[in-house]
């Protein structure tokens, strides 16, 4: 029998999901970040259309990186895993919105970022 | 009157998960499909035996084509709803399955030809993982409630509930057919006959029987699809599935080695 130990696929999968679920997750945090900003001293339409603006990329952003961590982690699993840390960290900076997608979303890029951390890659 | 009833059916377009808190059920649906396909993958016996550098670069195709084809998906349904691709108008725009999936083809093809990738029997691998990919999808959509077909008397027709797509498309509860579970129910069909049978050509196969599948199943499909080329005769997706099937039958026709290739059973 081999004795020969796999690379987990545990954080691709959290990762496209995670992924996938950060796209709506994204544009809930901008709609979010854009109406919470309207109940601010002094609030006008270019600052709350700037606010959404921001949250929105920011959400766009993490669920990109974490995708593409997800499917590219086995060649590197710490640089990737790292990557899909920063996509988690990321997605908690939209967690400001009270969005609770993007803290769903969070968590699986976290979970999915320490998996890869603690991998070793196989000698081959 | 033509499919009444008060049968109201299952369908969660969000899964209440407390607290006023909601996962979209397309997303998720769809996101778990192509982490399925992409595990399905990992242990799929012609893709194990390549070089971890193959594997590699088979990941890296993907992902572009993915992302790319989403993309494709978000422009086709944007041309044929006649919508102008501004910031403003991005919530509505949807996405439309089989432009994300050609558009998608055709970056993996160039993908796979700049990672020097033999194309066809790369593909060839990849369809199985299509299928399950594909398969949750659909199931997505009719949780979702998008893609619903015309209305029915038969046996198989479902009532979507009040507030969903079709009902604000028809104004009450009707019968219709389930269009996205007949797709489902197809490519799992597919999937079986690929895994069971091992055929060689395995692509050509998924996409010229969808395509054929996809022309027909869009003759009892009922919701807004758009219109390209000016003409009504024609859904965008039939139009594409036509041209699917002569670019793959000429395809084929080419090929000398195809018709060399059995199915082994």
């Amino acid at each position: 029998m081999s004795n020969e130990k796999q690379i987990s696929n545990a954080p691709m999968i959290l990762g496209i999901i995670g992924g996938i679920l950060g796209l709506p997750a994204a544009i809930c945090s901008g709609a979010c970040a854009a109406g919470l900003s309207t109940l601010a001293d002094g609030a006008t339409k270019q600052s709350t259309d700037d606010a959404g603006s921001a949250f929105l990329w920011i959400g766009l952003i993490a669920a990109l990186i974490g995708l593409v961590s997800a499917f590219l982690y086995k060649k590197n699993p710490k640089g990737w895993g790292a990557m899909m840390l920063l996509a988690g960290i990321l997605s908690g900076v939209t967690l400001v919105t009270f969005n609770f997608l993007s803290f769903i979303v969070c968590i699986l890029f976290l979970i999915g970022g320490v998996i890869s951390l603690t991998q070793k890659k196989p000698a081959l | 009157m033509v499919g009444r009833s008060p049968t109201i059916i299952f369908m969660l377009r969000y899964l209440d998960i407390g607290n006023n808190n909601f996962l979209p059920s397309y997303n998720l649906f769809v996101g778990f499909g192509i982490a399925m396909a992409m595990l399905f993958l990992q242990y799929h016996k012609p893709f194990k035996t390549r070089t971890e550098n193959e594997k590699h670069k088979i990941h890296l195709s993907l992902i572009v084509s993915i992302l790319l084809g989403f993309i494709g998906a978000f422009i086709f349904d944007a041309y044929s709803q006649n919508i102008a691709l501004t910031f403003d108008n991005l919530n509505q725009i949807g996405l439309t399955f089989l432009g994300g999936l050609l558009s998608g083809l055709l970056v993996l093809v160039v993908c796979l030809k700049l990672a020097s990738l033999p194309i066809l029997p790369t593909l060839n691998i990849m369809a199985t993982p299509f299928c399950i990919a594909h398969f949750f999808g659909r199931l997505g959509c009719f949780m979702a409630g998008c893609c619903f077909g015309s209305p029915t008397n038969s046996i198989v027709g479902v009532t979507f509930p009040i507030d969903s797509l079709p009902h604000n498309h028809y104004h009450e509860l009707i019968k219709i057919h389930p269009t996205q579970l007949y797709e489902s129910a197809f490519v799992l069909c597919l999937f079986v006959f690929l895994t069971k049978f091992k055929t060689n050509n395995q692509f050509y196969i998924y996409i010229l029987t969808y395509s054929i599948f996809r022309f027909l199943v869009e003759f009892i499909r009922a919701d807004d699809r758009g219109i390209v080329f000016n003409q009504n005769t024609f859904s965008p997706s039939q139009i594409i599935s036509l041209l699917t099937v002569v670019l793959i039958t000429a395809l084929i026709l080419t090929n000398k080695n195809f018709q060399k290739q059995t199915i082994k059973l």
